[in-house]
């Protein structure tokens, strides 16, 4: 009996554990990355999150929301990043990723698709109908963080690479309070 | 062979085994998740993100709990792996791949052995193991409806991807972090790993794949055909070397009393067996 309750402490305090991270996690996340799914050729944007994804058309990163441990030791470094930017088209795509402003932010772009050129944006083999690639636009502002509530603004565009035709874009907010500015609207 | 000859030779062995579970699920490398990718083109492991997140161990668990992720789950049969592989190789023969495949569980264990013993903290001595185990599982599944799922912001699988990525010249996941991120980081390398006897600390606590595993190696044990680390009570000596040399802490010797295994913490590893010197362990199915 007394071994039963100790057990069922031990599994609560666990279980306790877990719920206090994710509330932690979850009001953190939105002030250090902006995390996502894409289509293309498409409009709309699956916004990730814990509950059924949402079809949204931007991103709003407030830097504000980040936890301490973030602040402490890299506050100025935000990610825009999808693990999967599918081609849900008919036909075989050579995609370049591009980016419109960010002004005040450098920029940098990676991904673990071997074909992909971080310097050109290009994703050099064709990316099949179903098929996805993954990547990340990590932005730098400089240290501390510029006053204003908004730092940067921009798109992240995914383009025909052979063409140049763009394919589906996704505005991207990085701002102090999120609630404070207008995100965009959905699915143009 | 002496025991101790062939306890450094199983240990050879089983990292002989882990630079297979690096090549099998880690980028660039990724075999598994490239032949899965082969197998099912239409599937999430045919999009070419040939990395562990496409095999991830973690989201199909969370995902038991969330019908609307059912359909994923289904038209993705690499997600079978942690649900329903692994859970069936744990009951033919105990958490195996925790114990020969799982690299992210490897780091910290071989890492760790750097570190002297007297700096060392042992979970078995104040807390109990079992019960925070599946208390860490019950909260990784219920996570997203009483606050908000930690399945990718506490995360080791993707700092183990991070460091396989850098060695092999990939430094990109280095370059950001965010809070969860550090403290999962932190947590699994540095109390719970380095600090921790035998370094398993995260897989005993905090790892749902684990936790899953050793449900089913544990409820399991004693079914005829399930082959487990069994003590021989006849010939053990009670020498406690069998104790001494478990990562995963599984192990209790008491004077005068019978070596007992937890099966449900216990990794398959076969340490113990190999490093017994009156032989008095087995592998094997119930006598």
């Amino acid at each position: 009996m007394r071994r039963g309750l100790s057990a069922a402490l031990w599994g609560s305090a666990a279980a306790a554990v877990v719920f206090a991270l994710g509330a932690w996690g979850g009001s953190v996340s939105a002030g250090e990355r902006g995390s996502f799914t894409m289509n293309f050729p498409a409009s709309g944007t699956e916004v990730g999150g814990p509950s059924p994804r949402e079809l949204t058309g931007y991103i709003v990163v407030s830097v504000d929301d980040q936890g301490f441990v973030k602040r402490l030791v890299q506050p100025n470094v935000i990610e825009v990043a999808s693990h999967v930017v599918r081609n849900v088209g008919d036909k075989p795509l050579k995609i370049r990723f591009a980016k419109e402003g960010f002004a005040g932010a450098e920029a940098e772009w990676h991904s673990r698709d071997t074909s992909f050129d971080p310097k050109t944006g290009v994703v050099e083999r064709l990316i099949a109908p179903g098929e996805a690639v993954d990547f990340g636009l990590l932005l730098t502002f400089p240290k501390p963080l510029p006053t204003g509530q908004v730092l940067s603004k921009g798109t992240i565009v995914v383009a025909d690479a052979l063409t140049g035709a763009k394919l589906s874009a996704l505005p991207v907010t990085i701002a102090h309070d999120a609630a404070a500015v207008a995100g965009g609207s959905c699915c143009e | 062979m002496s025991s101790k000859d062939a306890l450094k030779r199983n240990r050879f062995a089983r990292l002989g085994f882990f630079g297979l579970g690096v090549v099998l699920f880690y980028a660039p490398f990724a075999l598994l998740v490239r032949a899965a990718g082969a197998l099912w083109p239409a599937s999430l492991a045919g999009t070419g993100v040939n990395d562990v997140h496409t095999a991830c161990l973690r989201m199909p668990l969370g995902w038991l709990t969330q019908p609307w992720m059912w359909p994923t789950m289904a038209g993705n049969p690499i997600s079978y792996l942690p649900v329903l592989v692994l859970p069936a190789v744990a009951l033919a023969a105990g958490p195996l791949f925790c114990g020969w495949l799982c690299p992210a569980g490897a780091f910290p264990e071989f890492l760790g052995r750097l570190v002297p013993e007297r700096f060392k903290y042992d979970l078995k001595d104040h807390v109990s193991l079992r019960p925070v185990r599946y208390g860490f599982f019950v909260g990784f599944l219920l996570a997203p409806f009483v606050s908000a799922s930690i399945c990718c912001s506490f995360c080791n699988f993707t700092h183990m991807q991070n460091i396989v990525s850098a060695v092999t010249g990939d430094l990109s996941g280095l370059a950001f972090f965010s809070s969860l991120g550090v403290v999962a980081a932190l947590v699994w390398i540095v109390p719970l790993g380095l600090f921790t006897t035998g370094g398993r600390g995260w897989c005993l606590t905090l790892c749902p794949a684990g936790a899953v595993q050793g449900l089913v190696s544990g409820v399991s044990a004693k079914l005829p055909f399930a082959t487990r680390v069994r003590t021989d009570a006849a010939t053990c000596t009670g020498c406690g070397s069998c104790s001494a040399q478990c990562h995963m802490r599984a192990i209790t010797v008491e004077p005068e009393a019978e070596t007992k295994v937890d099966l449900h913490l216990c990794d398959s590893c076969l340490d113990c067996v190999k490093g017994c010197p009156s032989g008095s362990m087995r592998y094997g199915r119930p006598s």
